[in-house]
């Protein structure tokens, strides 16, 4: 969210009172300057005959305000309409909403046209240069005044709160006659397996039936909606104490008459039964124009208004989609991150306080699968802990007067602290050695995926209750009455930061400390990814370091021997000495003592800094406490340069490195961000010129993804692990939707260059033959 | 007594070297960079490393590119010595054998490029505008 009040316009039906005194309530709640009240003369139609009509009475008056003072200077980003103000048009059988129209009211109207930002933007903050392409646009109407103000009265009261409770409701199952729907559909599904977990709030969805839709019964305890059924009526919604905020039907008439009080459409019954925002069509939006879920709830966690959140994941402009509410609400989730399940001990605000009860019932029906911890039943707790510090667990290994137990499921790998051992304990304890556990522990928690997670006893039952701790000093474990065990065991667990303990015990008893989520909302693979990356980075830049010595050498050389083959004797005499001393001072040795130990130092930094990624690439491995080189770039899909080893004077193989591991000599790649510049939909294609010479008289290589797809990508996506995914571009080019991504050359053998040498690299777009401007850079073949 | 064509690719090549130094400088200088980001990026997201998984492997590299880095910039690029003694030697030379620098040049239409042109200013030989390549 990038507006402020400053940047938001409130349109209402001019000498309607209604609509004013609505207007002045939103004003006064958002505390609005009175030349943000925009009146418009328009009819009291919901939805007009035409797109004539609904220019002259709305459009035109909107955008005459706009570009008029006071507000043509005055930055305006979001438009609300209000009360009364005509909710839409007819084209020909379909009806555009004005929500839809006016976001792209600086553009002339066209019919369905593709939304530049749809699935684009998401936690990038709105900008006055937005409005370009779109304003963001929400409308407050109802069938009462007395209605539309309570929409803003529960707006506040939402605000007011820290953040939302209520649960997600998705049912992804409709339409089972229309297979159109059967991407959004697995989109949906998609949503709820990957990502719902990250709100932290309680998902709610439909099961799958081969032969007729799914339906919820009622929605109780809501907050967010998302289905696709037909009409409804009110006793859909049931009681609920949590805000009601957003309710999207994929139905194609839900939101066609918001002003009819009688009407079963859904917009209408969501606003009357409590919800301050609803979306739907006004006719049918067809599949491809259904809203974005992952899209929409992305942005809202990015911290986007309600309004841009709508706009990111809405596929078109101009056409049936609508936005009920203010588009200025903004909303928090329980937990700053992606974590949550259960938290209490340490009082942080975002954690909810929970019970006993349904701490158990978090683990009730647990299937056991690649991860197990087994205990005996010794009817006293257990202790069970695992270190994500590699050394740690290197030197725990290093205690051997315990007695050790292997391997459990050939995952486990654990060490035995029975009772009367020198290493402590009054009860048998169980460390988990095996780094493995303790970071997929750390990732599932973090995901909260605690489903391959369990404890069992010796019996093989399943009445073990389990949790983690953190925290930044001591491992400090605790036991299922809330006892912390952080000074008798110290001794064995060491001072660090960043440990997890997992604590279990027979029976029930009294949890009290459990993890704050809070302290965990970063990823771990997000912080790897960024450190490897930076690896890579470094590696490259390295390597060409290396590259531009080598070439500094040469002209030293040719320097050198320029004054040796002078025929005069007196400048011969005057200059070769300190010309010799230069070439000396560049020599192989001297290259080989400049750069060998940063060398070693990055090939430590990939050794020892990457394990914790270790066991999720390879999960038939045992973890070590560092990974070789070679373990490491197959891991990151790395590779290095030939000029590394060259300066250490050493071979691939002297580092236990593969081929496969080295560019090839030659190889080149080129990377550069997808840009756009028209607006609006388009396909691009590609050209990139290399040269000998910054004139580009002398040209390489033209390549034009237009005739030779050979070499060509766009970015995919980035996966969990990190890495960015690319795909061929398509014959036809690559549309607007991927503005922004990656587009990378990667060089086939036959365009390959000569190694360690310098080339020119010009890269453009085009449309067509429509050509745009040249990027032009140096490309140093480092490989 | 040098050669005005041997005096013109000589300067050429010191030159060519010194802009070799400062490229060599420049990748050192974008790893120092991104591992500015990197610290950065560390710290805002409150990532932090204990007594074993710590940050050494990180910090021993950044520390040595550092001093690489250092290293270049000091003596390669600041102070070239190396390149300024032969400049000055051969601007001596000049002097010696043949009077003054500027005229030498401008009698034998020589244009030096302004690297070169700098680094005779540093050794007390200033060359005159018309005599540096624009």
């Amino acid at each position: 969210m990038a507006f402020t009040k400053d940047n938001i316009i409130f349109v209402y039906r001019d000498l309607d009172s209604d609509s004013l005194e609505l207007a002045q309530y939103y004003q006064s709640f958002r505390d609005l300057d009175s030349s943000h009240l925009v009146p418009i003369t328009c009819s009291t139609t919901e939805v007009l005959a035409d797109y004539s009509a609904f220019n002259t009475e709305v459009e035109s008056q909107i955008l005459s305000a706009l570009t008029s003072a006071p507000l043509f200077s005055e930055n305006i980003m979001v438009i609300v309409l209000g009360l009364n103000v005509p909710g839409g048009f007819y084209d020909g059988t379909d009806v555009i909403s004005s929500v839809s129209r006016i976001m792209k009211i600086k553009t002339a109207y066209s019919k369905k046209r593709e939304n530049f930002f749809y699935i684009q933007k998401m936690s990038d903050d709105f900008v006055l240069s937005d409005t370009d392409y779109s304003y963001i646009v929400g409308r407050i109407d109802a069938p009462t005044l007395s209605l539309a103000k309570s929409i803003i009265d529960k707006t506040r009261n939402l605000e007011n709160k820290k953040y939302i409770t209520g649960s997600i409701f998705v049912n992804p199952y409709f339409a089972s006659s229309d297979s159109s729907y059967d991407d959004y559909k697995n989109n949906i599904v998609y949503f709820l397996t990957n990502k719902s977990y990250l709100y932290n709030l309680t998902v709610n969805t439909t099961q799958y039936k081969s032969s007729s839709d799914s339906v919820f019964p009622q929605l109780i305890n809501d907050s967010f909606y998302f289905g696709g059924i037909n009409k409804g009526s009110s006793s859909f919604f049931g009681n609920t104490d949590s805000t009601r905020l957003f309710f999207y039907d994929t139905n194609t008439t839900s939101t066609f008459d918001i002003r009819n009080s009688s009407s079963l459409n859904w917009s209408y019954l969501a606003i009357s039964n409590d919800y301050i925002c609803t979306s739907g069509s006004m006719s049918d939006a067809s599949a491809n124009g259904c809203l974005n879920i992952q899209t929409f709830f992305e942005s809202l966690r990015s911290g986007q208004t309600i309004g841009e959140a709508f706009l990111y994941s809405l596929p078109y402009h101009n056409w049936t989609m609508t936005f009920i509410g203010d588009p200025a609400i903004t909303v928090s989730f329980p937990a700053n991150g992606p974590v949550q399940s259960f938290c209490s001990g340490l009082k942080c605000d975002y954690c909810p306080e929970y019970t006993p009860s349904e701490i158990q019932l978090l683990f009730s029906g647990i299937e056991l699968n690649n991860v197990c911890i087994t205990g005996s039943d010794s009817g006293s707790f257990q202790f069970l802990y695992s270190d994500i510090e590699i050394n740690d667990i290197h030197r725990l290994e290093q205690v051997s007067s315990c007695k050790w137990e292997k391997t459990y499921n050939n995952v486990i790998h654990r060490k035995r602290w029975s009772t009367n051992t020198t290493c402590g304990g009054t009860s048998d304890f169980y460390e988990i050695t095996d780094l493995y556990i303790s970071l997929e522990i750390y990732k599932k928690y973090s995901n909260i995926y605690f489903a391959d997670i369990t404890i069992k006893d010796s019996s093989n039952t399943l009445d073990t209750y389990v949790y983690l701790y953190y925290s930044s000093n001591n491992i400090n474990g605790c036991d299922l009455s809330g006892n912390i065990y952080n000074n008798s065991y110290n001794s064995y667990l060491y001072n660090a930061t960043n440990k997890i303990a997992i604590v279990g015990k027979n029976g029930s008893s009294t949890i009290t400390h459990t993890i704050c989520p809070s302290l965990f909302d970063k990823t771990y693979v997000g912080k790897e990814n960024t450190e490897s990356n930076t690896w890579n980075d470094s590696s490259i830049n390295l390597a060409k370091s290396i590259i531009e010595y080598d070439l500094k050498r040469e002209i030293y050389y040719t320097l050198l021997n320029t004054i040796v083959n002078m025929t005069d004797v007196s400048s011969k005499i005057d200059l070769l000495h300190p010309s010799n001393t230069i070439y000396n001072n560049s020599s192989t040795d001297i290259e080989k003592a400049f750069f060998s130990k940063s060398i070693n130092n990055l090939f430590d930094w990939a050794r020892y800094r990457f394990v914790l990624d270790y066991k999720s690439t390879f999960p038939n491995k045992r973890q070590p406490s560092f990974i070789t080189l070679y373990d490491f770039l197959i891991m990151k899909n790395y590779k290095i340069s030939q000029y590394l080893l060259n300066v250490l004077g050493l071979t691939y193989s002297d580092l236990d490195l593969e081929p496969e591991n080295i560019y090839k000599e030659g190889y080149w790649e080129y990377i550069t961000t997808f840009i756009d510049y028209t607006g609006d939909y388009a396909t691009y294609n590609f050209e990139i010129d290399v040269a000998y010479d910054s004139a580009f008289s002398d040209i390489v290589y033209s390549l034009d993804s237009s005739t030779d797809l050979n070499g060509w990508y766009v970015e995919n996506d980035i996966g969990a692990d990190g890495i960015v995914r690319y795909i061929e571009i398509p014959n036809s080019g690559i549309p607007t939707k991927y503005i922004g991504k990656r587009i990378k050359y990667s060089s086939p053998v036959s365009k390959y260059l000569t190694s360690g040498a310098l080339y020119y690299i010009r890269f453009r777009q085009k449309i067509g033959s429509t050509y745009y401007d040249y990027i032009t850079s140096t490309l140093l073949v480092f490989s | 007594m040098i050669s005005p064509t041997d005096y013109k690719t000589i300067s050429d090549y010191i030159t060519y070297g010194y802009e070799q130094e400062e490229s060599i400088a420049s990748y050192l200088n974008n790893i120092i960079e991104d591992l500015n980001t990197l610290y950065s990026y560390m710290s805002s997201n409150l990532i932090t490393y204990g007594n074993s998984f710590d940050n050494s492997y990180i910090g021993t590299f950044y520390a040595e590119i550092n001093n690489i880095y250092n290293d270049m910039y000091l003596n390669k690029i600041t102070n070239p010595k190396d390149l300024l003694n032969l400049v000055y030697s051969m601007q001596q030379h000049i002097t010696r054998y043949y009077g003054d620098v500027n005229s030498f040049l401008e009698d034998n239409s020589i244009k030096v490029y302004q690297i070169f042109a700098d680094l005779s200013y540093d050794v007390g030989y200033e060359i005159d505008a018309s005599n540096i390549e624009t």
